[in-house]
């Protein structure tokens, strides 16, 4: 039976909730400690696609940081799909999350990404407008509002991901 | 100017420039070249794309300066290679280096079991060298995993594995592995040139080999020898001929490798196992612990007979220096055999003795010994002994380098130990002062020196002469003179020795004594005595000549007896006169009165008229008898 994997990578500031969003969602592998030695961990998702196919997600969790540093930026090399994540209450993290995909899609050129606004469930602590992201949308992005805490909207974020990975291929 | 030329100025002056000025440049050199550099890597670069000729052509030409190049400045080039040629070297010693500790181990640790002696008759019968057969018996290891990882993405794009391994998942597993490859790569190799190719993780080996677009990491349990890797190379060289490009554009599709995880399969087919059990972790095996046991035996042996030779070595050579006569050279000593090189004088202690004294009575001794003359004392002193030989009783010495005889010997041998001593080497002066002369040699002497008269006899014991028998008193006075003159006699003894003169002097003593004279009842000597007085004067007188001859002192007394009749005082006086009236009849034979005391003898108790008592008796006796001897 033929396996289909692609290789997601996770990127982001630093505490916006890459790791938690997904850790619920995916087979944990290897430890976090990864992170902090190695800089990245990697766990896998298996995803079912509409056509009955299963793809497996291999997900790089590269450890974030205010800066996307060279060696990090190297760990994206080859991915297919990334997510890339922001937290809502702290809105340069959302700056910065689109600067990161601008020299992202500099480097390794256009790939299908959704964008998860983080933390949703801190509603009094919200502070980017529903404006702002749409306006985003109308640039033809994913983005999803979703919370670690409640798991909302993660198992869509990766369906999601996985349509616009095999969409095309299907 | 004529009119044709002119015409030719106003017709062709354009064209004459342009000729001249092509002129110029194809004749001299400089513009020529400028035009031809303009053009020749164009038309080179052309040249060789249309035909080969130019290479061809070029070649040679190339080869020659290239040449000439490295022999004028072969440090630019030596320069040139450095950062390509240690690289390359380095990694051939590593990998030499690997495979010949693996292969010492593994030659060690079988080739003294009970199967490495049946492997090592195995071997000899397939004609394969002991060590190469011993590797592909010996080593245990399985491949377990493989994993075939696409490098860009990381992906996975083959996995195979052992029913018994236990595999994480493997698409995490390829896509962190490439990850810590990444790691290692940017965190160890500054230039980034080199890759994590092995891993040591307790009983696993992973071994990771590169191919152009995928690595292929294969855990292995076990100890697997230098030349699987070799094969597995083969198999991922064979991955990559048949799916290199697809490896190249691999997206994550397994469809797009159908079939490579059958190749993976053949890895899993290396393996080797040992009776069906897994290889020990750790420790020492049983043939090592013996090898190590032996070992420390066989260095411990060698310990103790090292000290044991040197022990006996230096025995030796304590020896041998304590022997005069026995130079040693060289020595040395092989196990319970020993060789000794040098020089020995004929007359040294024999080797076997020598030896005996050091206690090596067991030794095996090789002696390589020159014949020289030894200049010590105690074998100079041998040397003198055997060619003097001293007859018994005489002992040879050396003081110094002066021989030195003493003991009885006789003059011949004397003379002869005088002459000959000093040609003796080591010897510069004899010395034969302390010899006594033999017993015999001075008796000799001594007869020749004395003369003795016939009844004088003459013997030396012990350098003692012993003179006895009679001689006459002449004989004897000169005696002591004589015996002064001889020379090595330590006594004389003369107690046997009597003179003449003396004999006579003591028989005539003898007779003398206690004769007596009668007397008529006075005074008066009887008539018939005077014959007897003057033959007893005559005796005297010959008796006192001969103590005077011989030294000796005669008493001459004259004792006067009386019967007592007649009363005391009247008898005393009587007795006085008797004795005096013989002494008057010897003085009147010629004797003086001085030689004769007059004495009295004593009354009888009682008056005895007795014709017998009426009398004087001559008492005469050797006084001294001492001298004359």
């Amino acid at each position: 039976m033929s396996r289909i994997a692609r290789k997601v990578c996770i990127i982001g500031d630093f505490a916006v909730g890459k790791t938690s969003t997904v850790a619920r969602y995916v087979n944990n592998v290897f430890s976090e400690k990864y992170l902090t030695t190695v800089g990245v961990k990697i766990d896998t998702k298996d995803v079912a696609l509409a056509d009955g196919r299963e793809l497996r997600m291999v997900i790089w969790d590269i450890a974030g940081s205010d800066r996307f540093s060279a060696a990090e930026f190297a760990y994206m090399r080859g991915a297919q799909a990334y997510l890339l994540v922001a937290d809502g209450t702290r809105p340069e993290t959302l700056e910065n999350a689109l600067a990161l995909r601008n020299a992202v899609e500099q480097r390794y050129g256009k790939l299908p990404h959704v964008l998860l606004v983080n933390k949703f469930d801190l509603e009094d602590d919200w502070q980017i407008a529903d404006s702002d992201l749409d306006a985003l949308r109308g640039d033809g992005a994913t983005i999803l509002c979703t919370s670690a805490r409640t798991g909302k909207c993660v198992e869509r974020a990766f369906s999601e991901l996985a349509q616009s990975l095999l969409g095309g291929a299907t | 100017m004529s009119e044709l030329e002119k015409l030719r100025e106003i017709l062709f002056s354009k064209e004459q420039e342009a000729l001249a000025s092509i002129k110029a440049r194809t004749e001299s050199p400089g513009p020529r070249t400028r035009d031809v550099a303009e053009v020749l890597p164009g038309a080179i670069g052309l040249s060789h794309r249309q035909n080969p000729a130019l290479s061809k052509a070029l070649r040679e030409p190339v080869r020659e300066s290239f040449e000439y190049a490295v022999n004028t400045n072969p440090r630019a080039f030596a320069n040139a290679l450095f950062p390509v040629i240690g690289p390359a070297i380095r990694k051939s010693i590593a990998e030499t280096f690997k495979s010949l500790i693996q292969s010492l181990n593994q030659t060690m640790e079988y080739s003294l079991s009970p199967r490495g002696f049946k492997w090592r008759i195995e071997a000899a019968r397939a004609g394969i060298p002991l060590g190469e057969y011993i590797l592909r018996k010996t080593l245990v290891y399985r491949i377990e995993q493989v994993y075939l990882i696409q490098r860009e993405r990381g992906l996975m794009a083959g996995h195979v594995q052992n029913e018994s391994a236990v595999a994480q998942d493997a698409d995490a597993v390829s896509a962190m592995f490439t990850a810590i490859q990444d790691f290692v790569t940017d965190s160890f190799s500054p230039d980034h040139s080199q890759r994590l190719e092995t891993a040591d993780i307790g009983e696993f080996t992973v071994w990771v080999l590169h191919g152009p677009h995928s690595m292929m990491a294969c855990v292995i349990r076990g100890v697997p020898p230098r030349g699987v890797r070799d094969e597995l190379a083969e198999i991922l060289e064979r991955i990559n001929l048949q799916y290199g490009d697809a490896l190249e554009k691999f997206s994550g599709d397994s469809d797009e490798l159908e079939g490579v995880e059958q190749l993976l399969e053949e890895c899993l087919l290396l393996e080797q196992r040992q009776d069906g059990n897994e290889k020990k972790s750790g420790g020492l095996s049983a043939p090592l612990i013996i090898l190590l046991l032996v070992l420390a035996a066989g260095l411990g042996w060698l310990l103790v007979n090292d000290y044991l030779e040197g022990r006996r070595l230096d025995a030796f050579k304590q020896a041998v220096a304590d022997t005069p006569g026995l130079v040693a050279t060289e020595l040395a000593v092989d196990g319970r055999s020993l060789s000794l090189r040098g020089l020995a004088d004929p007359l040294a202690d024999d080797l076997d003795a020598v030896l005996q004294r050091a206690g090596l009575d067991a030794v095996e001794v090789q002696a390589e010994l020159a014949p020289y003359q030894s200049l010590d004392p105690s074998i100079v002193l041998r040397r003198a002994q055997l060619l003097l030989a001293p007859p018994p009783g005489v002992q040879l010495a050396l003081e110094g380098d002066t021989l030195v005889a003493s003991g009885r010997a006789d003059a011949r041998w004397r003379q002869d130990f005088l002459a000959k001593a000093p040609l003796l080497a080591g010897v510069a002066r004899a010395d034969a002062s302390a010899t006594l002369q033999s017993d015999a040699e001075l008796l000799r002497q001594a007869r020749n020196a004395l003369q003795p008269p016939t009844g004088v006899r003459l013997d030396v014991t012990d350098q003692v002469l012993s003179i006895s028998g009679l001689a006459n008193q002449a004989w004897i006075a000169a005696l002591p003179e004589k015996l002064a003159a001889l020379q090595g006699l330590s006594g004389a003894n003369t107690n046997a020795l009597e003179a003449t003169e003396y004999q006579q002097l003591r028989e005539l003593t003898g007779q003398l004594d206690g004769r007596t004279f009668y007397f008529e009842s006075g005074a008066s000597l009887l008539d018939d005595r005077n014959t007897a007085l003057i033959s007893t004067a005559g005796q005297l007188r010959r008796a006192f000549a001969l103590a005077e001859l011989t030294g000796q002192r005669v008493a001459a007394t004259i004792v006067g007896h009386a019967d007592g009749v007649g009363g005391s005082a009247t008898n005393q006086a009587l007795m006085r006169r008797r004795a005096q009236a013989l002494q008057a009849g010897f003085v009147a034979q010629g004797l003086s009165p001085e030689q004769f005391s007059i004495t009295v003898a004593e009354l009888p108790l009682r008056p005895v008229v007795d014709a017998r008592l009426r009398k004087a008796v001559l008492r005469v006796q050797l006084l001294d008898s001492t001298a004359g001897r």
